[in-house]
């Protein structure tokens, strides 16, 4: 099977702002059509929308604004999990031939629906994420005697390092101390151990092998994706120390890839709460059980930006169908060395992680320069 | 009678298949293993508790419900006093508020 790959990336940056959703979804379009100006719009043959924007017909909207006029146009929906499963969307539709070229941009605004999944009764009413990343939070420090102050390694690194990212929500040096000093908002879990909801875009260009060599210098690979649903409902999940979702995700996905964990130089983990990236760097294989914050810590004191560098869904700001789309773009700026005071040292495959609703679904994407 | 009803009316009934037996949660119409349809039922709902936190003095768990043989589900509910992880309980209370369901353990 030929390879797919990204041959442009953009973003709309990361804001408070009140917006109109077209427009966001057209200025992701826009920065990542710049990125590539050899990507002829003409040869476009589908564009996907991701977001839980509740506005219609916005994939056939954005390919008007953005003169585009391809073979299909629709939107992926699957709460914070949209972005990466349109990526794998457009994959899927380039991998059979039915797209040569597919434009992937994703958009929230903030206030935007998708928070709470009012289906789900068993979460009572504890329906705001918040609930669900306390009971994560408490569980996974009991169950690894991890300290509050050993957690908020990993909120600490994800600000510092968005203050290198001009696209992400404003944010100072953080440290631990910033963290601990936090107004809680739970008894297990400060304001900074919470991603940050906000209005944002991003998008990239998922080409055909063929259309990629043509249009692009380095394309970036898309060479592995895993995907799992374990259930809808909170509740039906299993261990909350552990993200099943995402590890038999990433077992797929480094499986298509022939690759493993000690072949990733950077990844962009969903980190909704600051245990997320704990309970992330473990499950798909980048830090042993119970180890996540220790690794944190090292990357923090080291200065190493290689796990969230742009800042994660708690530096950058977390735009929900935007979020796996910039964390794509995010990676493939890093393999083709272009992340500016960002970049990690460089590395030939990368890894993004994105999940819904606590857990309950993962995909995994691996990438290749 | 719908499940937001029964529990408005301060009782928990599981939606249990009429021709599996098994539970269907979250409440539905149809059972998720055999697709057959569910009836509520009067059950003995004892609970373990398996993860919990607190909010502005407020304890809330992750609570797995065992329903015999029917299987089990899991629900969020709220408790008076501090749950044990690995603790047992029992549903004490539900309700409807702000248009969602209530639980509550003890």
């Amino acid at each position: 099977m030929s390879r797919v790959g990204i041959t442009a990336f953009g973003v709309a940056p990361f804001t408070r702002d009140d917006a109109r959703i077209e427009d966001v979804l057209l200025d992701a379009a826009a920065a990542a059509l710049r990125s590539n100006p050899a990507i002829d719009r003409g040869k476009i043959d589908s564009v996907i929308v991701s977001t839980n924007d509740d506005s219609k017909y916005l994939g056939a909207i954005l390919a008007e604004t953005a003169g585009i006029s391809p073979k299909s146009a629709m939107s992926v929906e699957n709460l914070c999990s949209s972005g990466a499963n349109a990526v794998a969307t457009a994959y899927a539709q380039v991998a059979s031939g039915l797209a040569g070229t597919v434009l992937v941009a994703g958009a929230d605004l903030h206030g935007g629906p998708g928070q709470v999944l009012g289906w789900d009764k068993s979460r009572g009413e504890f329906a705001h994420p918040l609930y669900w990343g306390s009971l994560f939070t408490r569980a996974y420090r009991e169950r690894y005697h991890i300290s509050e102050e050993e957690m908020a390694f990993i909120p600490a690194k994800n600000r510092r390092q968005a203050t290198a990212n001009p696209d992400a929500l404003p944010s100072t040096q953080c440290t631990v101390k910033d963290v601990l000093d936090s107004a809680r908002v739970t008894d297990d879990l400060r304001l900074y151990d919470c991603s940050r909801p906000c209005t944002g875009g991003a998008c990239v260009v998922v080409s055909s092998e063929r259309a990629a060599l043509e249009c692009c210098g380095q394309p970036v690979w898309i060479t592995g994706i895993g995907q799992r649903t374990v259930s809808a409902g909170f509740a039906k999940g299993g261990a909350p120390h552990l993200l099943e979702s995402a590890a038999d995700a990433a077992r797929q996905a480094f499986a298509m890839a022939g690759a493993g964990p000690g072949d990733v130089g950077v990844a962009e983990l969903h980190d909704a709460f600051s245990v997320c990236e704990a309970m992330a760097l473990e499950a798909v294989g980048l830090a042993g059980r119970g180890r996540g914050p220790r690794m944190a810590q090292e990357l923090y004191e080291t200065g190493d930006p290689r796990i969230n560098p742009r800042g994660g869904l708690i530096g950058a700001g977390h735009p929900l169908g935007a979020t796996g789309i910039a964390q794509a773009a995010e990676v493939a700026a890093q393999l083709r060395g272009e992340a500016g005071p960002r970049q990690a040292d460089r590395a030939s495959a990368g890894l993004v992680h994105n999940m819904s609703a606590a857990a309950t679904s993962s995909t995994v994407l691996v990438m290749q320069c | 009678m719908r499940f937001e009803d029964c529990v408005a009316g301060g009782e928990l009934l599981v939606p249990v298949c009429n021709k599996c037996g098994a539970v269907s949660w979250p409440p539905t119409g149809r059972c998720s293993s055999c697709l057959g349809t569910t009836s509520p039922e009067r059950r003995d709902l004892e609970v373990t508790v398996v993860a919990r936190s607190k909010r502005d003095g407020a304890h809330f768990c992750l609570a797995r419900v065992v329903v015999g043989d029917a299987g089990s589900f899991g629900v969020v509910a709220s408790s008076r006093k501090e749950m044990r992880a690995g603790g047992r309980a029992r549903i004490t209370g539900c309700g409807m508020r702000g248009g969602r369901p209530y639980f509550e353990v003890g």
